[in-house]
């Protein structure tokens, strides 16, 4: 296997040149990156944000509609995977799937002991809860819940 | 099989008789990044999982008695910015190594060292936003918001900063014609690499400054 990969003598490529796509192209995803980061922004935020709430989605859904969209056309057109060996691709799927699962795992745990991890909502009355049980107890409930 | 024997035999060297897989082409360097950038996912994937997992403890008094999350107080429309910045950097890192697999090096250095230049002024607005949020009283030391989030963008900035150093690598040889349209294999990699970090901060951005 490691003398089948070997490194092709005076790599450059140019053949693989041949087929990478031209500045403009570039620039022209460059600009629906830009469009993509903008939207991501206005959706996070007021009013758009009281829309989607307002209708049951959870901003982490279009959010990370939106992000995985942004990850999609950098790795295949930037990082060349659209025109690059399937190998490649392989390669970082297999990481990506890994870090997904972890975080899915580990998330779920997690839920058992919190509800909502990914809700503002959730997390502001959570925090406003541990605020009235602070100001009960004092500084000892304070410095416990810092200290975690 | 008796004719792959036979022609082992013949060269007397076993390696000549494998057939053809696909593979040959390849190039180790760039396979050996992909799997590196691969492990970089679990790695960040990682520090994603710990901000979440502390995030319901992520309490102090000071943030609890204005009603503030610790999300709050950063600054969305900076770190829009500083998304943005990386996002041009990816251009121009694009844009660097397309001109050198056209011949044009003076083009590609002057593209490296744009690419440099707007990773430095990254590094300077996080610099900037670590101090402000330092003022709200977010310290490594004493908060679980502060140990998570420092971690977690402070491991990033750390690859920008070693993503720097390698664009500075590549910048004289580039000058000098070293990397041309014959050999472009460096760039290219520093070039997965860079990528790679803009993707990183295309997460973080969404999912620990917009959620």
């Amino acid at each position: 296997m490691a003398q089948a990969l070997h490194t092709p003598a005076g790599h450059g490529d140019q053949t693989e040149h041949a087929s990478h796509p031209k500045p403009s192209f570039y620039i022209f995803i460059f600009f629906i990156l830009l469009v993509v980061t903008i939207l991501e922004v206005f959706v996070a935020q007021e009013p758009l944000s009281g829309i989607f709430l307002g209708i049951g989605i959870p901003l982490l859904v279009p959010l990370m509609v939106l992000a995985v969209a942004k990850f999609l056309m950098i790795a295949a057109f930037y990082m060349h995977l659209r025109f690059d060996s399937r190998i490649f691709s392989m390669f970082f799927i297999v990481g990506m799937i890994l870090a997904t699962s972890m975080i899915l795992t580990i998330m779920g745990i997690f839920l058992a002991h919190y509800r909502e991890p990914f809700d503002q909502v959730a997390w502001r009355e959570t925090l406003q809860q541990q605020s009235g049980a602070g100001a009960g107890a004092g500084a000892t409930t304070g410095a416990a819940t810092g200290g975690h | 099989m008796a004719a792959t024997h036979a022609t082992t035999s013949a060269h007397g060297d076993a390696l000549h008789a494998t057939p053809p897989t696909g593979l040959e082409s390849l190039d180790v360097r760039k396979l050996g990044m992909w799997s590196f950038l691969g492990s970089e996912c679990v790695f960040f994937g990682s520090l994603i999982t710990m901000y979440f997992v502390n995030r319901p403890m992520m309490y102090t008094p000071e943030l609890a008695a204005a009603h503030l999350t610790p999300t709050d107080i950063l600054n969305i429309p900076f770190t829009g910015l500083l998304a943005f910045i990386l996002l041009v950097s990816s251009l121009t890192m694009v844009l660097a190594l397309s001109s050198i697999q056209r011949n044009q090096r003076r083009a590609g250095a002057f593209w490296l060292l744009a690419t440099a230049f707007l990773g430095t002024l990254f590094l300077g607005g996080q610099a900037y936003e670590f101090t402000e949020i330092a003022h709200h009283g977010i310290h490594l030391q004493d908060s679980v918001f502060g140990q998570s989030f420092l971690l977690l963008t402070g491991f990033h900035g750390t690859h920008v900063f070693v993503g720097i150093i390698w664009l500075l690598a590549c910048f004289p040889r580039t000058l000098n014609g070293g990397f041309h349209a014959g050999n472009y294999i460096g760039p290219e990699i520093c070039g997965l690499y860079w990528h790679f970090v803009d993707v990183v901060w295309v997460f973080i951005f969404t999912l620990i400054y917009l959620i």
